[in-house]
Formats: C-alpha cells, sequence, structure tokens
C-alpha cells in the first residue's frame, strides 16, 4: 500500500469536508484509480464537479497536480502515484 | 456616426490656473485606440530626457478608453500615464470603480494636467463647468475622508484623489478612485502630490454614443454568454475573487513567499480566497458595467482588527501583505489593505518594502532601532501594520523606504541590493519567477518595470487557460525556458488591447474572450473598423512606442531587462521548481526576436515602418 | 418589510405589472442603467436610465425603480397631470410632452424611483417596457419582474 496526500480548493472543500486528507491506495495506482475511489468516499457531488458531463474527463479547466507538476506534463489521469506524494486538485482559478 | 470617444479633452495648466477644452486628435485614434497608447504617444511628444519626475514639468494624463462608460463587459476603466519618480520611465496605472465613466458622461475622453499649483487645489469637472477649488482643508487628509467630504460638497459626483503618501511624494504612492480602487504603481499619487492637486472630482450627464447599437448588442449577448460559460469568470471570480489564486499558487510553488526566498508558504490555506469567503467576507460586489463581480466586501466583526471594513484585499494585497511578509494572519491583511486606501499607498509595493525590510532585519544588516524600534521578523504583522503607516508619513525607515526599494537598498548599502525585489526599480509582484519562468520573462520586459498585469502569463502556462488562443501543443512546462516567449506575446496582445479599449484584464486573463469579440465590442461601440490583425498592430505598436519612450527619452538601457539575481542565481529552495533558476537570457533572445527588435533589444528601423512609428524614427537621426 | 410589502399592504389593492430591484442581490455595477439608456435612448447615460442603483455605506447596492404604486404620490403631485395610470396594466406612464420638468414628482416619491432627465426637460420613470432589457442584463438576477 501507498499513502499520498490529497489537496482541494475553491468549491471541492465544501463537497469533501476538509482542504486535506489521505488516502491508501495500491501500488500502481493512476490518477484515475484515485478518482474512483475518492468519488466512491464522496459520492456524486465530488464527480459533478471534477469530470465531464459524459465523466470521460476532467471538467474543462480543472488542474491534478502531482508535487506541484501539472499530471498533463506525464501521463495525464494514467500516471502512477507514489507513497508520499502530494496531490492537489484544483477547479480554474484567476485573478491579479 | 462615431460613438465610444467623446472627442474632447481638457488640458489643465495648474502654474496658471488655465483650462482648455481641445479636440482629442483623429490619427492619434486611430492608430492607439486610448488608455496607455494616447499617454505614450502624448508623453512623447512632452518629455524629454531631463523631465524631473516630480518637477512642474512631468504630465500626469488621466485616460480613458472608447469603451469606459459602455455596457461592454468591464467598460469602467480609467488609466494614468506619466514619467515615473520611482523609476525614472514610463509610468502607467489602471483603476476600475466608476469615475472612469463618469469622466466620459462629463464629456471628456481624458485630462492633461501639467505644471504645479501654488497651493492645494482640486479640480472639479461638472460637465463643461471645469474649475479648480482650494483643497487646503483637504491636505493632510487620508484618501476616505476627502472622498467624504467632496461627496458632501459635489453630490452624486466622483472623487479620484491621493492620500497623505501622495502629498508626501512618498514613490509608491498610487493614485485611487471610488474608495477602493487603485491605479499608477511607480508614483502616479507623488506626481499629483507634486503637483499640489488633491483631487478631481467629476460629474458627468452627458451621453456616450454607440455607433451600431443593434450589432453592438448582437454581439454583447455572444460575450456574456462567453463570461457566463467560462468556469473562471462564472464560478471561480465570483465566488472566492482574486484571491482564489492563493492557494493555486502556493500549489504551484508560485506563491511568492518571504520576500521572494521562496514559492511555498505553510500559512496559505489562512490567507487563501477561501478562507476569505468563510470569514470576513460580507459581500461579493463589482466595478461599474462588470458581470464578473470579483470584488469582496470584507469586514472584521471581533479580535485585534475589529471594525477594519473595505472592499479587497485582492490576491495581489494578500500576497504582498501576506505570504511576502510571512503573515498568515488574514485580518492583520486586510487592516493593512485598508489603511493603504486611506493613505493612498500601492499595496504591491509597499508590501515589498515592508518585506524587504524584514529580511534585512533578519540578516543583521538593520538593527531594532533603526527599524523604527520594531521588532521586524517575518510574520510580525503589528509590526508590519505600524511601518506602513511610517511609509505614508516618512518617519525614520519609512523615510528610507519611501523613495523605493531600489534607493533604498543604494542608501542602506551592506548587501542590502541582494533583497531589493523590483525591474526597473518598480518592485515585484505576486508570483514566484523560478516556478513560472514565463512570468519571469514578463517581468523583465514589461514597460513599467515590475508589472503585476501583462506578465500574467502563468494563467496560460499554470492555470492552463488559452490553449486554444496560442495554440500550444500539450501544456507548456512552467519551469523550462523553451518557447515561453509565444506566451508571454500572446498575454500581451490580450491584455494590452483590453488596456488600451477601456476593459479589464480579467475579461481576457483565462483567454475568456477572444481578440476578435474585443474587435467585434470596438468596432460596433466606435464605427471605426477593427479586426485581429489591426488589434495586433495597434498593440506592437504601443509596446513599441513605449519601450522607445524608456530608450531614447528616458535613457533606460536594454540591460535592465532583468531579474534580481535570487531568481537568477539563487536556486529555488522548494517546491516543483526546487534547485532551479530563472533562464532569463533564453527566453529574452526570443521576446526580442518576436517583437522585431534586434539582439541587443533596441527596436529595429524598419519595425517603426511597419508599425506607422514614423514619427519616432524620424526623430533618431537615423 | 420591503418598500414593496408595505406598499401592498398599505394599498390592499391588486397589484400592477412592476420591475421590483433587490438590494440582497443588487452588485453595485449598474450593468441595468446601461441596459435602459440603450434600450430606450440607443445611446449610454445613466442619468438617462428609468433605474438609477444607489451604492452606499456598508455596501449597499440598493436598485431604485418605480413599484406602479395604486395611490401614486408622484401623480398626486404633479401639478399638470402628467402622471396617468393605464388601467389595462396598472402602470403608470409619464406624458413627455405635458411634463413641465418641475421636479415635484421627484420629490414626492417615497421610494427615490422617480428621475429628473439630466438638462431638466422632463421626468423619467419605469414604465415596464417590452424588451426589459434591465433585467435581461443583470448578472446577477437583482430585478424581477412582477405581475
Amino acid at each position: 500500500m501507498i499513502t499520498v496526500t490529497i489537496k482541494v480548493l475553491g468549491p471541492l472543500i465544501k463537497i469533501t469536508g476538509a482542504s486535506t486528507f489521505t488516502m491508501d491506495l495500491v501500488e500502481g495506482t493512476t490518477i484515475w484509480g484515485l478518482l474512483e475511489q475518492a468519488f466512491e468516499v464522496y459520492g456524486e457531488p465530488m464527480k459533478a464537479e471534477v469530470m465531464n458531463g459524459a465523466g470521460t474527463d476532467l471538467a474543462p479547466y480543472y488542474i491534478i497536480l502531482i508535487n506541484g507538476r501539472n499530471c498533463m506534463l506525464m501521463h495525464y489521469m494514467d500516471t502512477p502515484l507514489k507513497d508520499g506524494q502530494v496531490i492537489h486538485i484544483m477547479p480554474p482559478a484567476a485573478g491579479g | 456616426m462615431r460613438g465610444g470617444y467623446t472627442g474632447t479633452y481638457l488640458d489643465v495648466n495648474l502654474t496658471t490656473s488655465q483650462i482648455e477644452k481641445k479636440t482629442v486628435d483623429e490619427k492619434m485614434i486611430h492608430d492607439f485606440v486610448g488608455g496607455g497608447g494616447f499617454s505614450a504617444r502624448i508623453l512623447w511628444e512632452e518629455m524629454d530626457a531631463s523631465t524631473d519626475p516630480l518637477g512642474p514639468e512631468n504630465i500626469l494624463i488621466l485616460m480613458t478608453g472608447p469603451l469606459t462608460g459602455t455596457l461592454a463587459p468591464t467598460g469602467n476603466c480609467w488609466y494614468v500615464g506619466f514619467r515615473s519618480p520611482t523609476t525614472g520611465i514610463y509610468g502607467e496605472g489602471r483603476g476600475g470603480g466608476y469615475w472612469g465613466p463618469e469622466l466620459k458622461y462629463a464629456g471628456y475622453d481624458y485630462v492633461i494636467l501639467r505644471g504645479k499649483s501654488e497651493k492645494p487645489v482640486y479640480l472639479n469637472i461638472h460637465n463643461d463647468q471645469v474649475t479648480l477649488e482650494d483643497a487646503g482643508h483637504l491636505w493632510g487628509m487620508d484618501y476616505f475622508d476627502t472622498t467624504y467630504k467632496l461627496e458632501e460638497t459635489h453630490p452624486g459626483a466622483k472623487v479620484l484623489g491621493i492620500g497623505p503618501a501622495g502629498e508626501n511624494l512618498v514613490k509608491s504612492a498610487i493614485v485611487m478612485s471610488d474608495l477602493y480602487r487603485a491605479g499608477g504603481r511607480g508614483g502616479a499619487g507623488a506626481v499629483m502630490g507634486s503637483k499640489n492637486l488633491k483631487a478631481i472630482v467629476v460629474y458627468g450627464s452627458n451621453s456616450v454614443r454607440v455607433a451600431d447599437p443593434e450589432g453592438f448588442k448582437t454581439i454583447l449577448d455572444e460575450v456574456n454568454k462567453t463570461i457566463y460559460e467560462h468556469p473562471a469568470t462564472a464560478q471561480l471570480m465570483p465566488d472566492y475573487g482574486t484571491a482564489c489564486l492563493v492557494n493555486g499558487m502556493n500549489a504551484f510553488g508560485a506563491l511568492p513567499t518571504h520576500n521572494h526566498k521562496s514559492g511555498t508558504f505553510d500559512g496559505a490555506e489562512k490567507i487563501s480566497g477561501e478562507k476569505m469567503a468563510e470569514t470576513i467576507l460580507v459581500k461579493t460586489r463589482s466595478c461599474f458595467a462588470c458581470n464578473i463581480k470579483c470584488t469582496r466586501y470584507t469586514k472584521v466583526d471581533e479580535g485585534e482588527y475589529a471594525g477594519v471594513e473595505s472592499e479587497g484585499p485582492e490576491y495581489e494585497t494578500v500576497n504582498a501583505f501576506g505570504s511576502r511578509c510571512g503573515v498568515d494572519n488574514l485580518e492583520a491583511i486586510a487592516m493593512a489593505n485598508m489603511n493603504a486606501n486611506r493613505l493612498g499607498l500601492d499595496t504591491i509595493s509597499a508590501g515589498t518594502m515592508i518585506a524587504f525590510a524584514m529580511e534585512l532585519y533578519e540578516e543583521g544588516i538593520l538593527t531594532q532601532e533603526e527599524c523604527n524600534g520594531l521588532d521586524l521578523r517575518f510574520a510580525s504583522h503589528q509590526a508590519m501594520n505600524t511601518l506602513l503607516q511610517d511609509l505614508a508619513y516618512r518617519k525614520g525607515l519609512g523615510d528610507i523606504l519611501a523613495e523605493g526599494v531600489r534607493t533604498a537598498a543604494e542608501k542602506i548599502g551592506k548587501g542590502s541590493e541582494k533583497y531589493a525585489m523590483h525591474v526597473k526599480g518598480l518592485e515585484l509582484t505576486a508570483t514566484e519567477l523560478r516556478s513560472a519562468q514565463d512570468s519571469g520573462l514578463g517581468h523583465a520586459v514589461a514597460n513599467r518595470g515590475g508589472d503585476h498585469l501583462r506578465p500574467w502569463s502563468p494563467a496560460f502556462t499554470l492555470f492552463g487557460f488559452g490553449q486554444a488562443e496560442i495554440d500550444l501543443s500539450g501544456t507548456p512546462d512552467p519551469i523550462v525556458p523553451e518557447d515561453k516567449a509565444r506566451v508571454v506575446k500572446a498575454m500581451e496582445k490580450a491584455a494590452i488591447f483590453t488596456d488600451l479599449n477601456g476593459m479589464c484584464k480579467f475579461t481576457v486573463l483565462c483567454n475568456t474572450l477572444s481578440p476578435a469579440q474585443l474587435a467585434r465590442l470596438y468596432e460596433t461601440i466606435t464605427g471605426i473598423p477593427m479586426d485581429v490583425e489591426r488589434l495586433e498592430t495597434v498593440v506592437e505598436r504601443t509596446l513599441t512606442l513605449q519601450r522607445s519612450l524608456n530608450l531614447y527619452r528616458y535613457g533606460m538601457k536594454p540591460a535592465q531587462d532583468t531579474l534580481p539575481d535570487r531568481f537568477l542565481k539563487e536556486p529555488a529552495p522548494s517546491g516543483p521548481a526546487e534547485g532551479k533558476v530563472n533562464e532569463l537570457s533564453l527566453m529574452l533572445k526570443e521576446y526580442y526576436e518576436k517583437s522585431g527588435w534586434d539582439e541587443q533589444g533596441y527596436p529595429l528601423t524598419e519595425r517603426y515602418e511597419t508599425l506607422g512609428l514614423e514619427f519616432v524614427k524620424a526623430q533618431l537621426g537615423k | 418589510m420591503s418598500p414593496t410589502d408595505e406598499q401592498q399592504k398599505r394599498s390592499g389593492k391588486r397589484m400592477a405589472e412592476k420591475m421590483v430591484g433587490l438590494k440582497e442581490k443588487c452588485v453595485g455595477c449598474r450593468m441595468c442603467e446601461l441596459a435602459c439608456s440603450l434600450n430606450l435612448e440607443n445611446v449610454f447615460n445613466p442619468k438617462l436610465s428609468r433605474v438609477q442603483v444607489e451604492r452606499g455605506g456598508n455596501a449597499l447596492d440598493l436598485p431604485h425603480i418605480c413599484f406602479q404604486c395604486d395611490d401614486a404620490p408622484c401623480a398626486e403631485a404633479c401639478p399638470v397631470d402628467a402622471i396617468t395610470m393605464n388601467e389595462a396594466t396598472g402602470i403608470w406612464q409619464i406624458a413627455k410632452d405635458t411634463c413641465i420638468g418641475c421636479g415635484v414628482c421627484v420629490d414626492a416619491c417615497p421610494y427615490g424611483a422617480m428621475f429628473m432627465e439630466p438638462k431638466g426637460s422632463y421626468a423619467l420613470k419605469c414604465e415596464v417596457c417590452e424588451g426589459q432589457y434591465c433585467k435581461t442584463i443583470c448578472p446577477n438576477k437583482a430585478l424581477e419582474y412582477q405581475a
């Protein structure tokens, strides 16, 4: 088993009830796997927030970071996770 | 029929009290659109290398754009142009609120202020009646009280003005409007103070015309739909304001912390937009004609900072008085924000200044005695708030910091230059420049120095907006220098055009509205044809003219297109860019080439021809 | 109690068509003013708008717009009977040509919903136009049509 820390931002905090939590995962779990497990815990509201309507991809401009790096720069949703990593699930943000 | 522009401007000589109404030059309208384009064009005519930024020969231009005062989303902007006393180069700023539209309704596209009044005065614009009035009773008053007083005297009028910081010629003094709106980083408030001008009061009841009302309504429907369907402008900004960026930037390791030492802050969540929404947020508001609604109205009900009430703090302010000073107390930040507004200080530069002093104190370069007796460690929020007051009133250390971080470091010496976070003398802003390489480039080349607006390319590189617009195959990697000039140029195109036409950059920051939509809004309102190609030319023309002002009027050298050594030589201590520095020189070369400048950073002669800047070329003696 | 409730209770009569401004929702953008002046006058001019937003202390944003009172103080005060009710809709209308621009109605309206045309020629009020562009444009659903 591996343990990763999940940090969520914006409207997701209201759904998960906490901005930071940990999840235990089977070795080799990818971001897809992590999300599926999270949706089991936090239900449809989280899925509706994070995923597109068809549930085939992230919602527009949603970003997932692994240790501060956009998973798009790795193998996107198929990136396997490692023990001790920090995963940010981030809604679109802007400003200045 | 021409719409948008009023076609008239005011030329006010404060030395002679002469006020003239003049016609706006048609060629300038066609070539430069408005805002910072107009001010650069006017400054080019009026400035030379000897202009003292705080002397009567400097001019201060209060500007609008053609869409200011219209129903184009966020059509509320006013601009200020001047020679900056902080940097010595081109100075520019933008503010929102209500004042800009009111100036248009009074009948003016802009106001040029020149000379220096013998006594404190304010300018009173009531439609076509324009007078200079005694401001003896207002001098020394903070900006909020000045506004309340002037609103009593002139019911229904909008007030733009300065606080004590501007009167005291503090280099980070800013121009304020509508209580909470600020514009003119780099000392526009000090320039106004140097002219003994406390405020400009405007009341207007004329109309701004629209050339093609039906065409405008059609494009308006389309752009409003775009805004309401885009997740950033429809959800995140209205719900959490600009401070929605705090947690996000921290996640990327791009939240400047402890005077830019690092890009991650342990206390980020405590000062985030999410936390603000749970605690001190009273209400969501907006500027004039804005349907993005990012304004926060906040109030502190109990504790040490009870009674603090203001709009904001915005992301930049939260970063400046928060993580950059190591402060994780949101209420203390709200206090600093309110007081900066009252004092007429730029929150960004003031925060940079205090963070700089904090690091010098921790490094032993400044003693407690030299810090006005304050125990100025990072995180000491009471000391931060005290020093903010001392800055505006030039008390002790405040008097040194009042000259701007570059000059303050020269005065303090002892190696303090290393800790002075600025570009070309203008203090740095809320992006960590090793974790967002592109933003390092944007900061290094911005025409006013350490700008927080035009270099906001992290919206593309960190937050993933803009793929469609700039056709980035895959996602740009923020921590490598490759292919970043293209990203910066793309942001410039959208951001600068909104700056010229009177709209807020938040309509384009996340690639919400497209350049084609901006062009269509412009042409339906003004009746002047505009397309994306022409828009790009106007933007490049403006950038090149501002660059030329810096190089040929103000003595700037391209070698000043650089960043503090902290980013170029000190590897990032943590976060995704750990061990990396900003590789500016690689990006600069590419940027110069894309801008049509030579390898040294001087615009090429033929560039002046293609951009229709023959008048600049003619004066270069080439 | 909002002014509408108060007015309904007082009159106890049938309700006219009206546009109602909700201060809890209003963010103070004043897009309604621009929409109104664009729709009715083909220009941008908040002072020609039939809805005007008051922005005050304590984050007050309050759209002032005519409630179409049953016993309208503006009409009672008008010295030339320029303000009359359309019996079919219950909407009060101003006869621009009859109006002498004296401004008595502006002072008489208890809700601040009567305005003066900037040159002082005639008074302005919401007559619930067909387009209802103010309501369409409002970004926060702060204007509500009630019939």
